[in-house]
């Protein structure tokens, strides 16, 4: 049994197609496979994503006003910027595929530069929303310590000068290494938290728990939320840090490959015979901006 | 020992002296681990695969062996319990994700794909490659978190019980179960790509002429298991991903200590598991018909048949993964919705074995050795499947649930029908990979012990449910009614 | 074949057991045991044709010659539709008489008494509405129970075979499960070390103890039913056999809460190492830390009363506060259990598991057995309760022996 040599990689077997690999018959065949595989690919990227929002749709179905609340803490005007700016760079990368098959050099290099710095407005939009997060303890579960309100209140302003700790009174039986205001707000479940976690949590806890909501509803009215504080608003952080930043890592991957793409545009690669790879790079970054146009209304936009 | 003579059909209309062959081509390590040819991705995956296979034997050794005394006769008091949670935790884990999912389709798929479809390499060669070095990457991976710290998660990784257990044996931190949850995450991608490859290969590659109920019914299952590689996999890889988030950061998605909920884990986890347990049989049945035809000298009986239902079993195993939480208190609508399409998937399995027995109907059947694995096939994969039917059934599976009777059943179906078609499928081809004939006495020796063994091993342990109980074999009642589903 | 035997004996030793199934002791069962025999006769008979038809083909088509000539035969439709046919038929019958018998699993009795569980790891935690707790399930016979259950750490499952019944534990989550037990359960027979009762198997993998995750359920008349539940409820009395109350010594009371709580699941009595620190002689004995909320906290030898009852304490109510060396913080919090304030029930019970791990040590002195002060009948309060010492305070001043207790106050001599 003899095979092909592997020689035959070589782009000099068909001659003038420099870019035809030795096993496709024509440049058509291979960029009909090609397109298929991105599809293949993107199908899988959505379904990555669908575990995430299969995720959301269960909680947000359990426990709607935690969304309701928590969502409040998110700057819709920064989620719409980064709207906008995601769907503008979604025409000029479309439009680079058109230049790409034109064989537009110096345009296609141009707009795929304007759709890299769109994405990297957008990731900057981005970092400025988690500095906020972080800023205020409104991070994951495991770091959930808010310090203000929705809508920028203080605990200063809600319990007095004296802040929390003079509002709520250490529990008498509460353990040791529980700390009195921080923790999040857990609901039903009385098991203990992991070791390393800030605590195991008692019957007590909890009971104290509903004591401190009454003390947070008692507010302005003027203020966005004026019922209780719903328990378990930590798990909508968890989704939102969880969503926005595995989408986050999909733009930097789409930024990455975009450079990539510019780079060989600059050098002249891509004509009307051979503009697959803007194409593919294309597609990807399509999907990165629907994601993202389900997440905005998902996590911003709440009702 | 016989000599094969060199197929011109495959040279690529390249012409070649007899002596040369893909073995010969090029030589030296850089020729094999750098090449984008598929026979060497191909035999390259087959050695890789047999090397975990024998690691994933030997903790399976290590299992049985603690089970020859009531007491535990390796481990035998608490403290050490782990060690034994650690051997069935890496034995399921090792065999699942680095020899039955990669195994056919890797080995064998990679090899003979290409060349039944006459197409001169897979779709994306490059890619091929990519995907075996995942493969490599996940398993190294694997291998570390046994040597930082050693997992006793089960293979299942349930939450919360996998969010809190770990140990530090070289004191580099606990995270022995992060490196085995993100090599197992690096298995799936490379499952992924290999699944796209042949599907884009099948469907862009196909010479004029092969048209799609042409192909050979190997190639139909590797089709299908394709699909449930491409569609299934990407979500077993966000499910572990949150896993590893919820150990390192602690997000709470299922963890009930932040408000998380550990049941939706096990729904994202089955809505992979589940299809991929098709994943591992498909190829085999393939296998199956190919070998099944051959050495009954007949034509496949009902080829239609055979093909399309490979894909219902993609398809309708996508739609069962519940039968995975029948007592777990999940609603009872979705159960019984469960249930049905559970015994549902029993019909295509039943049209390809009566295919099969009537493939050998008047044939000139010839007991070579990957037929005589076929046979084994045949009656250990009527007995997998038929238990299959029993946790099917709503009422029977809440008496056997996670007991030894779906340990027994699930090894009749994935070494009963995997492993005995995969060794089937690499006698087959055996002489196509290496261009010399195997020993056919030994093959069939093999065969027969391989055979005799396995029924020894798991038949007892479909009535384990039944005399262990008696609590007179503690630590032996505690293995038989595990883990697994 | 040693299993074929073995299994074969023990159908002999277990009436109504059958080789597949063990025996049948709930209203439950009967329809599962109906399920399997179909399956199992239906199944046999196809793996017999199957098994059948490849072996008379192997025997009959063998290869005679190396040209055996065969026909080409490719496909018959109606032969296909058969085969397609029935096996549909048979899996729908096989899917309602499931559907049937999970219906009856899935539906609770309405009048049904209930009985609450508790999983941790490794043991099971029954709770009884009249406030008794026990580690072994009581049930009354041919009443409808249901239990309802729930996980305070990890994934558990309560699986009793001889009624058929399985149902997963969830933490954050009460699941339920409901039976009638129909037979009465073997009693125990101290004799052969027989604890008696059904067998009851956690079945979902929890971690090292899993194994050691069992217990037993004793089905009982109701009047003996409602004997055992008086007795679970009051651990703290008991009868003699003449009838007399009197109050059990906390030692022995702390011992029944240990055992009820699966504390030995962890921790020995005897030294050995467990997943926690052995009891026995722990009491007053020189410990070190891994890990400690406070720091430069040392405990030793020397120390107070005070300060080990302090500490016993906190680390039942609050584990990971103080880890012991060479141990990991595995442990849950145990606060439901037993954090209340002095003098509450829960406190006394605390103090009743404190004063047993006390006892596992060497240098423990028990409390006298006072018939006056132990009479039930007489004292309102138990000796060697808060409310009790107080007690004994106002009646014996100062120094006077206060031999009824083993509370730090009186043992001034350390």
């Amino acid at each position: 049994m003899t095979t092909v040599a592997q020689e035959s990689h070589e782009p000099h077997e068909h001659g003038n197609e420099e870019h035809l690999a030795h096993h496709w018959d024509t440049p058509k065949q291979q960029f009909d496979a090609g397109k298929l595989g991105i599809w293949l690919f993107l199908t899988t990227e959505i379904l990555l994503f669908s575990g995430l929002f299969c995720a959301y749709s269960v909680y947000r179905a359990n426990h709607p006003e935690v969304f309701e609340y928590a969502h409040l803490y998110l700057n819709k005007w920064l989620g719409a910027v980064n709207t906008i700016v995601l769907i503008f760079s979604s025409l000029t990368m479309a439009w680079g595929v058109r230049a790409a098959q034109l064989g537009q050099k110096k345009l296609l290099v141009t707009l795929l530069g304007i759709t890299l710095a769109c994405g990297g407005v957008f990731m900057c939009v981005k970092f400025v929303e988690y500095k906020d997060k972080w800023s205020h303890g409104t991070l994951w579960a495991g770091e959930y310590h808010p310090h203000v309100l929705p809508g920028g209140v203080t605990k200063a302003d809600v319990f007095g000068p004296g802040g929390a700790a003079a509002a709520t009174p250490t529990l008498p039986n509460a353990p040791a290494t529980q700390k009195a205001f921080d923790g999040p707000i857990f609901e039903g479940s009385t098991v203990a938290r992991a070791p390393a976690g800030p605590a195991g949590l008692s019957a007590a806890w909890v009971e104290k728990e509903s004591a401190r909501e009454e003390h947070l509803s008692v507010r302005d009215t003027e203020r966005p939320w004026t019922g209780p504080v719903p328990k378990n608003t930590q798990i909508f952080f968890s989704i939102y840090f969880l969503m926005t930043g595995l989408h986050g890592l999909h733009v930097l991957a789409g930024m990455a490959v975009i450079g990539w793409i510019m780079l060989r545009a600059s050098r002249g690669e891509f004509g009307p015979k051979y503009f697959n790879p803007v194409d593919f790079v294309g597609l990807y970054w399509h999907v990165v901006d629907i994601v993202w146009i389900f997440l905005f209304p998902l996590l911003y936009l709440i009702h | 020992m016989t000599t094969i003579t060199p197929d011109l059909a495959h040279s690529g209309g390249v012409p070649v002296s007899a002596g040369d062959n893909y073995l010969t081509h090029g030589r030296g390590i850089a020729s094999w681990i750098f090449t984008l040819d598929h026979k060497r991705i191909g035999v390259m995956y087959l050695v890789s695969v047999l090397s975990a296979f024998f690691l994933g034997g030997i903790f399976a050794m290590v299992i049985r062996t603690q089970l020859i005394n009531p007491n535990g006769a390796i481990f035998t008091d608490q403290a050490h319990f782990r060690y034994y949670n650690e051997m069935f935790t890496l034995h399921g884990a090792v065999m699942i994700f680095l020899v039955l999912i990669p195994g056919i389709p890797g080995a064998l798929g990679n090899f003979v794909l290409p060349i039944m479809l006459g197409a001169k390499d897979v779709a994306f060669p490059r890619l091929n490659l990519g995907s075996y070095y995942l493969y490599v990457s996940g398993a190294l991976l694997a291998i570390l978190a046994i040597v930082v710290g050693g997992v006793e998660t089960g293979w299942t990784f349930y939450t919360p019980y996998s969010v809190t257990t770990d140990v530090d044996k070289l004191g580099l931190g606990k995270h022995a179960v992060e490196f085995m949850v993100f090599g197992v995450f690096l298995l799936g991608f490379s499952s992924i790509f290999t699944g796209m490859n042949f599907i884009v290969t099948m469907h862009k590659l196909r010479p004029p002429g092969m048209t799609w109920f042409r192909m050979p019914l190997f190639l139909w299952a590797i089709y299908a298991t394709s699909i449930i590689q491409v569609l299934a996999t990407p979500v077993l890889g966000i499910t572990l991903l949150l896993l590893i988030a919820e150990r390192t950061l602690k997000v709470g998605i299922f963890n009930p200590a932040y408000g998380g909920d550990p049941v939706l884990f096990q729904h994202f986890f089955w809505f992979y598991s589940h299809p991929a347990v098709y994943i591992m049989i498909l190829p085999a049945m393939g296998i199956m018909s190919e070998v099944i035809a051959t050495f009954s000298r007949k034509h496949i009986f009902g080829y239609k048949f055979i093909a399309l239902s490979s894909i219902a079993i993609a398809i309708i195993g996508f739609l069962v993964w519940g039968h995975h939480m029948f007592p777990n208190g999940q609603s009872t609508m979705l159960a019984t919705i469960f249930s049905f399409l559970t015994m549902a998937v029993a019909i295509p399995s039943a049209i390809k074995v009566w295919n099969w027995l009537a493939t050998m109907y008047r044939g000139s059947i010839d007991l070579k050795t990957p037929m005589c694995y076929a046979m084994g096939f045949l009656f250990l994969f009527a007995i997998g499947g038929l238990t299959g039917v029993f946790l099917g059934t709503l009422s029977v599976d809440v008496h056997l649930h996670d007991t030894y009777f779906v340990v027994a059943h699930f090894h009749y179906v994935m070494f009963g029908g995997t492993m005995m078609g995969f060794l089937a499928g690499i006698h087959y081809w055996w002489p196509k990979i290496t261009g010399k004939m195997y020993n056919e006495t030994l093959g069939r020796i093999g065969c027969v012990l391989v055979f005799i063994g396995f029924n020894l091993t798991f038949f007892p342990q479909f009535i384990r449910a039944r005399t262990a109980c008696r609590g007179v074999m503690p630590r032996t009642c505690r293995s038989f009614i595990r883990i697994t589903s | 074949m040693t299993a074929v035997t073995t299994s074969l004996s023990q159908i002999l030793a277990d009436g109504g057991a059958t080789f597949w199934l063990p025996r049948n002791a709930s209203n439950l069962a009967g329809n599962v045991d109906i399920a399997f025999n179909l399956l199992l006769y239906i199944c046999t008979f196809f793996f017999m044709v199957i098994v059948g038809a490849m072996t008379f083909f192997i025997i009959k088509y063998r290869r005679k010659t190396a040209n055996d000539e065969t026909p080409l035969i490719t496909h018959n439709t109606p032969l296909e539709i058969l085969w397609t046919g029935i096996p549909l038929v048979l899996v729908v019958v096989f899917f309602f008489i499931g559907f049937n018998g999970y219906m009856d699993y899935d539906t609770p009795a309405s009048n049904a008494y209930v009985i609450g569980v508790e999983g941790r790891q490794w043991n099971f935690a029954f709770n009884y509405p009249n406030g008794g707790t026990s580690s072994e399930l009581y049930v009354p016979i041919n009443t409808p129970v249901k239990l309802s259950m729930e996980s305070k750490d990890v994934l558990h499952a309560f699986y009793v075979p001889v009624f058929r019944v399985q149902r997963n534990l969830i933490p954050g989550r009460t699941t339920e499960l409901w039976f009638i037990a129909t037979k009465h359960s073997p009693l125990p027979n101290p004799k052969t070390n027989d604890p008696g009762g059904f067998p009851v198997f956690c079945t979902q993998y929890c971690g090292d103890g899993h194994s050691k995750m069992t217990t037993r359920i004793h089905v009982l008349d109701m009047p003996e039913f409602e004997a055992k539940l008086r007795e679970l409820a009051n651990p703290f009395k008991e009868k003699d056999p003449a009838g007399k109350e009197h109050w059990v010594p906390y030692a022995k009371v702390g011992q029944k809460f240990a055992t009820s709580n699966g504390c030995f699941s962890c921790h020995s009595t005897d030294g050995s190492k467990g997943t926690g620190p052995t009891w026995k002689d722990l009491y007053k004995s020189e410990v070190e830390f891994d890990a400690c909320n406070v720091p430069g906290y040392t405990l030793k030898k020397t120390d107070s009363d005070e300060k080990w009852d302090a500490y016993l304490r906190e680390s039942i109510i609050d584990p990971p506060a103080k880890v012991v060396h060479g141990f990991t913080p595995q442990m849950q919090s145990f606060a439901s259990v037993f954090a209340g304030d002095p003098g509450s029930q829960k406190d006394e019970k605390l103090r009743a598991l404190i004063t047993y791990i006390k006892s596992v040590g060497s240098d423990y002195k028990a409390p006298e057995e006072n018939p006056e002060l132990y009479d039930a009948s007489k004292t309102k309060v138990h000796p060697e309760s808060v409310a009790g010492q107080e007690e004994a305070k106002k009646l014996h001043p100062p120094e006077s022996g206060e031999t009824g207790t083993t509370q730090p106050a009186p043992e001034t001599g350390k």
